[in-house]
C-alpha cells in the first residue's frame, strides 16, 4: 500500500485516531510518521501518551493537521488553506467541502450561488437553476392563493424533471 | 447631486478550470494563460487592447497604472500581465489574486452602464475559455470571500460634508449590516484621503449580480442625498466660500505641495466647482496628474521635488485657465 501523505512511499505504519467519537485511519510511510511526529508509533519504542494526546487536542498541533487529506489536484492540504486564507485550486472546494461550507456560510450568509452561469455550464446546471426558480415562483404564488398560475408552474417543473 | 460620485468600477474575478490557483502555477502555465486571454481577446475585439507584461514596464510606468486603477498593487511584477482598452475604461489583469480580474471603470455614479461592459468582456471571454465554476458555490475564486458572483461593485463618493458631521462611521457601521462596506478610494487596506470613500459590495454569494448592484445604487443615493443636505447646511456658514476660495488660492500659488496636502485641497476644489464653475472630470485629471508616478514620467524624483512638481503641476492646470 503507498503512503496515503506523500503518495509514494510504500505504507509501513497503519495509524489510527478518534476525535470526539470519530475515528480515522491512515496508511503512511516512516518518513511521513516521523514528520508528523509518530514515529515513535511506527518503531514500538517510548512513545509518550502524554505527548501525544497534547499534540491531538492542542488545535494549533501539527499532526492532526498534516494527515488531513490532500487535495488531488494541487496537493494543498487543509493546513496551507487555514495558512494562506487561499485555495490551491478550483477543486480544493469540492475536496474540502465539509471543512469548508461552515465558513463559507458564516463569510456570505448563503451557500447557493443565485448570480450568473458561465455559457459553459451543463445543460444539468442550468435546468436545475430554472427549476429552482421557478420553484421559488410557485412558493410565492401559494402564498398569495394564486393556486391557477401555481398549477401552471407545478406542471412545468415536473416536466423540466421528467427530462432529467 | 452629480459632482458627490466620483467614480463606478465593476471587477468579476475569474479562473479557468485547466489551471490551478495563481499561487500554484508554474511559469510555463502563466504564460500559456497570458497567451490564451491574449487570443481570445484578439479574436472577439481586435485592436481593442493594448497589452503590458508587468516584467516589461518599469517600476514608475506600473505605479502609473496603479494611479490610474487600471491595475492593483497586487498584480504581480515578474508574472502579472494585464490587458487595458484604449478609452482606458476596460483593463484586465492576469495573475493577480485569480487568473483573471476584469475591471471596467466609469467617471459619476454609472452603475449598470459599467456592469453591463464588465459583462460583456466576460462573456467574450466565457466563449472561449472554460471557467471553474459550481452549481452551488458559483464562480470559484482563490479567496473565498470572492466566490458567487466573484463580483465587486464600488462606487467612490467624495463625502466631504459628511466626514466633517463625523458621520462616516455611522454609515461604515449600518451598511455592514447591508453586506456592503467602506474603504479608502484605492480598495481594501487603503487609507482614506481627500474625503474620497469607496463604498462597495461585500457578500457575493447568494445574491445576483443585478441585485448586488441595485442594492449598492439605492444605498449611494441614500448616502448621497444625507451628503447633500450636509453641504446644504455647510453652505449657510458665512465662512464656507471664505474656506473655499482660501483653500484655491493656496493651490493656485503654493510652491511646495506633499500629496496629503493636495488631497485635502483638490476636496475643497471639488467641494466648490459648481460655484467656480469647474469640471469634476478636470479635478480627477488632475488628481492623476498630482500623483507620484505621474510627476515622476520617466526621471527618478526624490519626495523633495514630487512635491515641488507638483504644486508646478498645480498651478500651471488652474493658471491656464484649463479649470
Amino acid at each position: 500500500m503507498i503512503c496515503e501523505n506523500c503518495k509514494q512511499n510504500i505504507a509501513t505504519t497503519h495509524y489510527k485516531q478518534i476525535i470526539n467519537g470519530k475515528a480515522g485511519s491512515y496508511y503512511l510511510c516512516g518518513e511521513c510518521a516521523e514528520n508528523m511526529g509518530i514515529s515513535s508509533i511506527a518503531e514500538g519504542l517510548g512513545f509518550g501518551m502524554g505527548d501525544f494526546f497534547a499534540k491531538m487536542f492542542d488545535t494549533s498541533a501539527p499532526p492532526i493537521a498534516k494527515i488531513q487529506k490532500q487535495c488531488g489536484k494541487c496537493k494543498y492540504t487543509l493546513d496551507h488553506i487555514k495558512d494562506q486564507g487561499r485555495m490551491g485550486c478550483d477543486e480544493c472546494y469540492s475536496c474540502f467541502e465539509y471543512e469548508l461550507k461552515p465558513y463559507i456560510k458564516k463569510m456570505h450568509g448563503s451557500v447557493k450561488h443565485t448570480g450568473k452561469i458561465p455559457k459553459t455550464a451543463s445543460e444539468e446546471i442550468r435546468k436545475s437553476r430554472k427549476i429552482s426558480e421557478l420553484q421559488e415562483k410557485l412558493d410565492h404564488c401559494v402564498s398569495q392563493q394564486d393556486f391557477e398560475t401555481a398549477a401552471k408552474l407545478r406542471d412545468e417543473i415536473k416536466e423540466l424533471q421528467s427530462d432529467e | 447631486m452629480n459632482n458627490i460620485a466620483v467614480s463606478t468600477r465593476v471587477r468579476f474575478a475569474r479562473n479557468l478550470k485547466r489551471y490551478p490557483f495563481v499561487g500554484c502555477m508554474n511559469l510555463s502555465q502563466r504564460e500559456e494563460l497570458i497567451s490564451l486571454v491574449k487570443t481570445a481577446l484578439e479574436k472577439a475585439a481586435p485592436g481593442v487592447f493594448e497589452y503590458y507584461p508587468m516584467n516589461e514596464l518599469s517600476d514608475i510606468k506600473a505605479a502609473m497604472l496603479v494611479e490610474e486603477k487600471l491595475i492593483s498593487h497586487e498584480l504581480d511584477k515578474d508574472s502579472g500581465f494585464v490587458a487595458i482598452s484604449h478609452d482606458r475604461t476596460s483593463s484586465i489583469m492576469l495573475g493577480e489574486e485569480d487568473h483573471l480580474r476584469i475591471c471596467n471603470i466609469l467617471p459619476g455614479l454609472a452603475l449598470g452602464e459599467t456592469l453591463s461592459s464588465a459583462d460583456k468582456i466576460d462573456d467574450i471571454l466565457d466563449q472561449r475559455l472554460d471557467y471553474a465554476f459550481d452549481e452551488n458555490l458559483g464562480f470559484l475564486t482563490n479567496c473565498p470571500t470572492n466566490l458567487g458572483t466573484g463580483m465587486r461593485a464600488s462606487v467612490i463618493l467624495h463625502l466631504p460634508a459628511l466626514e466633517k458631521a463625523e458621520f462616516i462611521p455611522v454609515i461604515t457601521g449600518s451598511i455592514g449590516k447591508l453586506g456592503l462596506t467602506v474603504r479608502g478610494s484605492y480598495g481594501e487596506g487603503t487609507k482614506v484621503s481627500g474625503a474620497l470613500y469607496s463604498i462597495s459590495n461585500q457578500v457575493t454569494l447568494g445574491i445576483s449580480e443585478i441585485e448586488s448592484v441595485s442594492k449598492l445604487d439605492t444605498v449611494v443615493n441614500q448616502i448621497m442625498e444625507r451628503e447633500e443636505s450636509a453641504r446644504e447646511r455647510m453652505r449657510k456658514n458665512d465662512r464656507y466660500e471664505d474656506e473655499i476660495f482660501r483653500n484655491y488660492g493656496i493651490m493656485r500659488y503654493a510652491r511646495v505641495m506633499p500629496l496629503d496636502e493636495f488631497m485635502e485641497l483638490s476636496s475643497w476644489l471639488r467641494l466648490g466647482a459648481p460655484i467656480m464653475g469647474i469640471s469634476e472630470r478636470d479635478i480627477d485629471r488632475l488628481t492623476v496628474m498630482a500623483s507620484p508616478a505621474h510627476l515622476c514620467g520617466d526621471t527618478i524624483l526624490s519626495p523633495e521635488e514630487i512635491n515641488k512638481k507638483r504644486a508646478d503641476v498645480v498651478r500651471e492646470f488652474l493658471g491656464k485657465g484649463k479649470i
